[in-house]
């Protein structure tokens, strides 16, 4: 929509104060990484360090084996994003398009689930992962070895599917308009067919949107992996930031050098996946 | 379309599994062993030096040792023993042996210790801390006795000669030596954490007891603890020493003590490794002496200890690992790293560091006059956030102090009642 | 309309179980059945160590037993409501109003995206440490920006000015609002990329219509975006009440519940009791009360916002 030059430079004012607030706190993160530690804290603040310590970055990631751990998160993150993108679309287009008995019920028992917290559900799947029948070094009926804890199945199988997803998906499906498909259906088309060839394309931003949020989530989950992973090989960034904090004191400026460092792989993601935010599929053409 | 979607999902699945194939099946005997007080100094020394020589010592055993920090220890502990993968050596803080015990937590070690016959070269004080009802559950590893630590010069210019010898004194000097811009008090008389410890600490000087002798009733409704209480309100609301939301300390960041913006603390023996640390000149004006104490003089003394796991597979082994790790030598090392006082008198005596820093030797005979630790009681966890809810009731002045005492002495009462009513529920 | 006996409702019947049965496994073996042995723990009491002991009811009566006498779960039920609406009204108000001027077609869109992203993008866990400290009563930039505002009120005024250092998060009245500040900050792109997505897929031909007709952007708003947007705002809505609801993190890191339990959250207790005291039964049973509140405010809200099915004329 075109908007004239005055109204469109005021937009630009307000978006840029609004943003300085948002990455206010950032600024005061990477300020930190950069300062010696004695800098750290004065009164009145510093903000711009009068060195600037690049050794702190090289230092916070020599600090632990974050290559490794990074490897870790990577295909962690990539796992469920995956998982999730699949089965909860498909999921998704059943309850918002497809017709079957119980279906308001099972969504609403989907829904439901997302209304209690993780932290009275961790202890039985983490048994149950533990007990995991011929994995690990269990017999058929799940005891001897350690089960599927301290391995990526592990990780990735209790977060492959998310009601948050199934949700999103569902409620931006309804919104598509239904000729599409009665004329696809009268077409001949197959349910399957629809789901793959009509719906699918005109989702790129509600994909797109449930891909980012679960990488995102993914990437900066920690209570989980830290849970399931005693190996410190098998650990994840989040979890590998422990390494700065002890009972008396924090390393601010590795903490915060590693935190920068974290931080950009999703960003990264973040700025490329954007571009399937944008509008897309011009609907002209399609009335009828 | 599916059959695409079916097959990347078979790919994924395929490359996750993939690490459950290179299962190893050797005959390595693991032990685990998790540590919560760590820095750089402790992984260095334990990850290169400690642990390869045990392992030098006992070819065939690898020991995989895990970083944990105290915020995220309840929960791994709590879980790993839910699934049945509780680490074989562990270590865990001041108020856990009653919960420990109680649940199974944590294998009796008295007949090992009874062989090993060491058990007299602990302070008595740190020791305590491992006992709960006659049977030892672990061995002590770290010690931070708490002391009154001052600044000698604002003693002198207050006026005294000589450390506060009373309650009142003690007061009054904090009174005289706080300094005041406005409504802002730039140096605090005595620091002062919002906290239950600091209760206990002035609970017992006057005499007072939390729990008492079976453990199964609350006597916080006594007139000593509610007197207890009342002076530590007082401190902040009618002295006025120290603002209620303390003195600023910025995230573990230069404490308030070192900052030189107080004149008094009751502190361990970070008290000190701070003001060397950030202070130094300051080093030679900080003295040190036992609380003042009302009816009696009190240093209370807060142990983390080394327990092993009685789902232990290899219980003998992780016997050894443990006494490894408590030889003097080894055991100072670690202290070390940390600053904190080895809990043994042949550690305290030997270790290098110790020597370097005198102050840490009054530290040590403090301890043996006037050392106490916490009663061991199961159900610590629940208790002290209940107390500090009350301890923080009273201050903030939402409640009196003989209101909060007596509203926390009820609940105390039922919980302290259920531990009975369980125990003979397990029968 | 095809009606629901006929092939193509067969079809669709069948089509409809094969997409969800993968799906729906994994998350009944994942999700739904810990939730089912979470709710049989509620009745139980299990230390988590002992295999559960059944006790009934008993968690629940403890819990009306707190409530009636204002005790500390009572106290994280006000304090998480007063989360719940401090941030929820506000956040989603802001995203809105935020997402709809991004979606104005501006150069640099991606940048803009990008910047109020950035918050939601980086741990909770550091975000809450930043913000420990810029809250911090004597290194904070918070309490640094108010003695700047002192001294400037002083030179205004020519008398003297002084507005001492705050002590936020150490303060029991202004420890939860700060909390709330700090969570509208960080959500705010989330919602903000939820609307987006939804304004992105109202097609432009129906405002250009409109404009042709001579709606004004009031007219516009309430005819086309908002009731377009409904299905977007239901979700954003429902979603925001169960984050709201199952706050934590923020609270553990910086304030773990205090001072006075001002700033214990539900989810902080449920913690508690099941981490540090060993009470897995009774955290259930307060995750179950918790339950049962969202999904009736969530009826609520669904039901409010009904209407998704859109026709396009």
């Amino acid at each position: 929509m075109k908007r004239d030059a005055p109204e469109r430079l005021l937009l630009h004012i307000v978006l840029i104060a609004g943003g300085f607030t948002m990455i206010l706190p950032f600024l005061w993160m990477i300020s930190t990484s950069l300062k010696p530690e004695s800098e750290i804290f004065r009164f009145p603040p510093v903000f711009v360090p009068n060195t600037w310590d690049w050794a702190n970055y090289v230092e916070a990631m020599k600090a632990a084996a974050f290559g490794r751990y990074f490897i870790n998160t990577i295909i962690y993150a990539v796992a469920v994003t995956t998982t999730n993108l699949i089965f909860c679309s498909m999921a998704a287009y059943a309850f918002a398009r497809l017709r079957f008995r119980g279906r308001n019920v099972l969504f609403i028992l989907v829904l439901g689930t997302m209304m209690i917290p993780p932290q009275v559900t961790m202890v039985p799947v983490f048994i149950m992962l533990k007990r995991w029948p011929l994995a690990g070094g269990n017999s058929l009926l799940g005891v001897g070895g350690h089960g599927l804890l301290n391995s990526y199945t592990g990780l990735v199988l209790p977060m492959a599917v998310g009601a948050f997803g199934i949700f999103l998906l569902r409620q931006f499906f309804m919104t598509l308009p239904s000729e599409l498909e009665d004329a696809a259906r009268i077409d001949g088309c197959s349910e399957a067919g629809i789901y793959w060839r009509i719906i699918l394309p005109l989702s790129k931003p509600a994909l797109a949107t449930v891909g980012i949020f679960t990488f995102t989530a993914a990437w900066n989950q920690f209570i989980w992996p830290l849970l399931i992973m005693s190996k410190d090989s098998m650990k994840t960034l989040q979890v590998g930031l422990q390494v700065f904090q002890t009972q008396y004191t924090t390393t601010w400026d590795l903490l915060m050098a590693a935190t920068v460092v974290l931080t950009v792989p999703v960003l990264v993601i973040f700025m490329f996946g954007q571009r399937y935010f944008t509008r897309g599929i011009a609907l002209s053409g399609m009335k009828g | 379309m599916s059959w695409r979607g079916i097959s990347l999902l078979a790919l994924l699945a395929a490359a996750a599994l993939l690490p459950l194939a290179c299962a190893r099946s050797d005959r390595t005997i693991e032990l685990e062993l998790w540590i919560a007080d760590f820095n750089q100094d402790t992984r260095d020394l334990i990850d290169d030096d400690l642990v390869p020589r045990f392992e030098a010592a006992h070819p065939g055993v690898k020991v995989n040792t895990q970083y944990i920090s105290w915020a995220h220890l309840d929960e791994k502990l709590t879980i790993s023993f839910a699934g049945g993968v509780a680490p074989d050596v562990f270590q865990v803080g001041a108020e856990y042996v009653g919960g420990m015990a109680y649940r199974g937590m944590a294998e009796p070690l008295d007949d090992y210790i009874s062989e090993w016959g060491q058990a007299g070269d602990y302070f008595p004080a740190s020791w305590s801390t491992c006992v709960y009802r006659g049977m030892v559950y672990g061995l002590p590893y770290l010690s931070a006795p708490r002391v009154l630590i001052y600044r000698k010069d604002l003693l002198a210019q207050a006026g005294y000669d000589g450390t506060p010898q009373s309650w009142e004194e003690l007061a009054e000097a904090a009174e005289r030596m706080t300094v005041r811009r406005g409504p802002v008090i730039d140096l605090a008389g005595m620091n002062l954490p919002v906290s239950w410890q600091l209760y206990v600490q002035f609970l017992w000087e006057n005499g007072g007891q939390i729990f008492s002798e079976d453990g199964r009733r609350s006597r916080l409704e006594s007139p000593e603890a509610v007197e207890a209480l009342q002076f530590y309100v007082d401190l902040y609301n009618e002295y006025r020493v120290c603002p209620t939301a303390g003195m600023p300390v910025a995230g573990g960041a230069i404490p308030v003590f070192a900052s030189k913006r107080a004149a008094m603390e009751i502190n361990n023996q970070f008290g000190i490794y701070n003001v060397k640390k950030y202070a130094p000149e300051m080093l030679e004006d900080v003295g040190i002496a036992a609380p003042p104490g009302r009816k009696e003089k009190v240093v209370s003394v807060y142990t983390d200890w080394l327990a092993m796991s009685p789902q232990s597979k290899h219980k003998d082994l992780a016997w050894e690992l443990m006494t490894f790790l408590m030889e003097p030598e080894n055991l100072a090392a670690y202290n070390a790293t940390l600053f904190f006082i080895p809990p043994r008198r042949s550690a305290a005596d030997t270790a290098a560091f110790m020597h370097e820093n005198p102050q840490l030797q009054e530290f040590v005979s403090l301890m043996e006059e006037y050392g106490r630790s916490l009663p061991a009681i199961p159900e610590w966890f629940e208790i002290r956030t209940g107390l500090q809810s009350a301890v923080e009731a009273a201050i903030y002045q939402t409640k009196t102090p003989e209101q909060a005492l007596r509203d926390y002495s009820r609940e105390l009462d039922e919980l302290l009642a259920e531990r009975v009513e369980v125990a003979h529920a397990r029968r | 309309m095809p009606d629901d006996r006929g092939p193509i409702a067969r079809g669709q019947a069948r089509t409809a179980y094969l997409f969800l049965a993968p799906g729906l496994a994994l998350f009944f073996l994942f999700v739904l059945i810990p939730v089912i042995a979470a709710f049989y723990l509620s009745f139980c009491r299990y230390d988590i160590i002992h295999p559960p002991t059944w006790i009934g009811i008993r968690n629940y009566a403890r819990i009306w037993a707190d409530i009636s006498k204002h005790g500390v779960f009572y106290l994280s039920l006000r304090n998480t409501a007063q989360y719940a609406i401090g941030t929820i009204p506000v956040g989603m108000a802001l995203a809105l109003a935020l997402a709809m001027l991004l979606n104005a077609g501006l150069r640099g869109i991606s940048i803009y995206r990008t910047t109020y992203y950035l918050p939601v993008v980086t741990s909770l866990v550091a975000v809450s440490m930043v913000w420990m400290w810029l809250y911090d009563p004597s290194y904070g930039l918070l309490n640094y920006g108010l003695e700047l505002l002192s001294r400037a009120a002083s030179f205004a005024s020519g008398r003297e000015v002084v507005i001492p250092p705050q002590a936020w998060l150490g303060d029991p009245g202004q420890a939860m609002p700060a909390i709330i500040v700090m969570s509208i900050w960080r959500g705010l792109g989330y919602n903000m990329v939820i609307y987006l997505a939804g304004l992105q897929s109202i097609p432009d031909h129906l405002y250009e219509a409109a404009i042709i007709d001579g709606a004004s952007p009031w007219q516009r708003f309430r005819s086309i975006t908002w009731p377009l947007l409904k299905p977007t705002t239901a979700f954003i809505l429902v979603v925001s009440v169960i984050g709201a609801s199952q706050v934590f993190a923020q609270v553990y890191v910086m304030t773990n519940g205090g001072p006075n339990n001002a700033t214990t959250v539900i989810v902080h207790q449920i913690f508690q009791n099941a981490f540090s005291f060993m009470k897995m039964g009774y955290a259930s049973a307060m995750a179950f009360v918790l339950f049962a509140l969202i999904f009736v405010l969530s009826l609520i809200n669904l039901r409010l916002l009904r209407g998704g099915e859109v026709e396009y004329v």
